[in-house]
């Protein structure tokens, strides 16, 4: 029991969330350099996840990688400080809650905590994704072939490639006349396990704009024809990706905006009634009054400092 | 104070410990190797599986052996391969420098472009075919061939030859490949070839020379100022200071003009 408490008690700690924060930060300017010097160790944690990087990439070029280990351990580290800080201050906040003179200040004194477990579902989130989803890159698809969606029972067929070109009355310098301007290409996505889609869904699918279906999203990487003088088999390069953790990640940054708009009030609402109390003192005349104000302006400050 | 001390000196312990044991392990296991983008990795019953410039995975199957489970028609290439069709020069030298440079069955430049003595003699008797410019390659000729493998230098090609079932490697990057890479690339091409010992001879060889140039060159004091490119019709592309023949220059004694240009080739 008592061991568990020290435990409780040493990762909860705020001398190790500074050093942790301290270590964080150095490991990132030695990661740094690591990273530009070395760009074909790291470049592939595009395409791979997390631990299958960490078994090939990572382990092979262990001189030049070790620093994302030590990151990963102290953001785990760093994850427990979190929380346990979090559970030991809530805590603490829940039994001095009679303190407070209103429900608002409570609730606004929560504003930080909130924050903390935001960081910690966009960390989950992000790991959720890396750790169990995939991210299949060089899916080139023409019109004619049905590819099979690895990883899943779908189907996936391109139905139509839209290519517009810059004409050379439109185009921005000379060279640009012939090629690319914009692309459009329509795919079928076939559920055989769903009965409503399983003559397909389709979809449309453009630069930085991906399509979903249950969960997995596909990006156009690359197309076919880029010039209207090219003559080979038009087609489209798919990434397509699973990221079980994007609801997470997404709950997190909507938790993170309510705590920052939380803490935003808190601050606000302070600042407001010490500079409300402060300048009745300054305009009133009488001397008691005074008094009476510069001892709740004490009591609140004093009340500030407990909380 | 203390606890905080002694806080630092577990924690020091801790991380030492486990940079030791990821060193330890980094020896043993994964049978992984990479050359800037390109890879090989040891899986089970001898089949390696390789990722080639683009990214994607193969794997490489032994004859005899049974491929692994979850990979397409065109991702198995059966080793060693006998016969293929090759769109880079380059590609061809070393595969020359391999011993296997007659397993090239098929190319994409004529006859009056190829320096090879090899290549030049099968174009002549009809044992290399010439398949037309890379960009307007004749497929049904290719079809006819039925190589184990096509070395291409894009994924232009892999429409139709998926369409064909005719697995295909891309042996280009978009980062440009640095010295290493270029001189590890070898290895890669050897892994479809069993020729895994003539790679290593090869890359000891050159480094040897590369090393006695370099230190000849060591105390030069007019150093050449040099760039390398293409020119083409409208533009000119230039190699950055991340590539090979940059780092060659610089070993050679030059002075690469281009050295704040990074990237691709």
């Amino acid at each position: 029991m008592v061991a568990i408490k020290n435990t409780w008690n040493f990762f909860g700690s705020s001398a190790l969330t500074v050093c942790i924060l301290l270590a964080v930060v150095l490991d990132f300017e030695i990661g740094f350099f690591f990273f530009r010097s070395h760009p074909s160790v790291f470049a592939p944690l595009d395409r791979l996840m997390l631990f299958e990087w960490l078994r090939t990439y990572g382990l092979e070029s262990i001189t030049v990688t070790w620093w994302f280990f030590v990151l990963l351990f102290l953001l785990f580290i760093l994850t427990l400080n979190t929380v346990v800080c979090t559970v030991d201050s809530v805590a603490a906040l829940i039994k001095r809650r009679e303190k407070f003179s209103g429900s608002r200040a409570f609730v606004l004194k929560f504003a930080p905590h909130v924050m903390h477990v935001a960081f910690v579902l966009l960390l989950l989130g992000y790991f959720t994704s890396y750790a169990t989803g995939f991210n299949l890159f060089n899916n080139i698809l023409k019109q004619g072939i049905v590819m099979k969606v690895p990883h899943s029972d779908l189907q996936l067929s391109l139905e139509n490639l839209k290519v517009k070109f810059y004409k050379n009355e439109d185009a921005p310098l000379p060279d640009f006349a012939g090629k690319a301007r914009d692309v459009i290409a329509d795919i079928l996505i076939i559920d055989p396990a769903n009965n409503t889609f399983k003559h397909g869904v389709k979809k449309k699918i453009s630069i930085n704009m991906p399509a979903f279906y249950q969960g997995i999203s596909f990006h156009l990487k690359n197309f076919y024809p880029q010039n209207e003088t090219n003559k080979g088999v038009p087609y489209v390069n798919l990434i397509i990706r699973k990221d079980p953790g994007i609801r997470i990640m997404a709950g997190g940054i909507i938790l993170f905006t309510i705590g920052l708009v939380m803490y935003l009030f808190q601050t606000t609402h302070f600042n407001l009634r010490k500079k409300r109390i402060k300048g009745t003192s300054h305009d009133c005349s009488n001397a008691t009054v005074s008094a009476e104000s510069a001892e709740r302006v004490k009591n609140l400050q004093e009340k500030e400092k407990d909380l | 104070m203390k606890k905080l001390r002694l806080f630092s000196i577990s924690m020091l312990k801790w991380i030492l410990l486990s940079l030791f044991i990821l060193i330890l392990f980094s020896g043993c296991g994964p049978g992984f190797q990479h050359f800037g983008e390109f890879s090989i990795q040891d899986i089970e019953n001898g089949c390696k599986k390789v990722t080639d410039g683009l990214g994607r995975t193969l794997v490489l199957v032994p004859k005899g052996q049974n491929a692994p489970d979850g990979y397409e028609k065109n991702q198995i290439i059966k080793i060693p391969v006998k016969k293929a069709v090759v769109n880079l020069n380059a590609d061809v030298a070393l595969l020359k420098a391999l011993g296997v440079v007659d397993s090239v069955a098929g190319v994409t430049q004529e006859k009056e472009d190829w320096t090879i003595p090899e290549i030049k003699a099968g174009m002549e008797t009809g044992k290399v075919v010439y398949l037309g410019e890379y960009s307007s390659i004749d497929f049904e000729r290719l079809k006819v061939l039925d190589p184990d493998i096509v070395f291409a230098w894009d994924e232009s090609a892999i429409p139709m030859l998926t369409e064909l079932d005719i697995p295909c490697v891309i042996t280009t990057t978009k980062i440009a490949k640095d010295l290493k890479t270029r001189m590890y690339f070898i290895k890669f091409l050897a892994s479809f070839y069993g020729k895994e010992k003539e790679a290593d001879l090869f890359i000891a060889r050159v480094s040897k020379t590369i090393e006695s140039v370099a230190k000849k060159t060591a105390g030069v004091k007019i150093k050449p100022k040099v760039i390398w490119g293409d020119i083409y019709e409208k533009r000119v592309l230039v190699e950055p200071i991340n590539s090979g023949a940059a780092e060659m220059i610089l070993l050679a004694g030059g002075e690469y003009l281009f050295d704040d240009v990074k990237g691709a080739a």
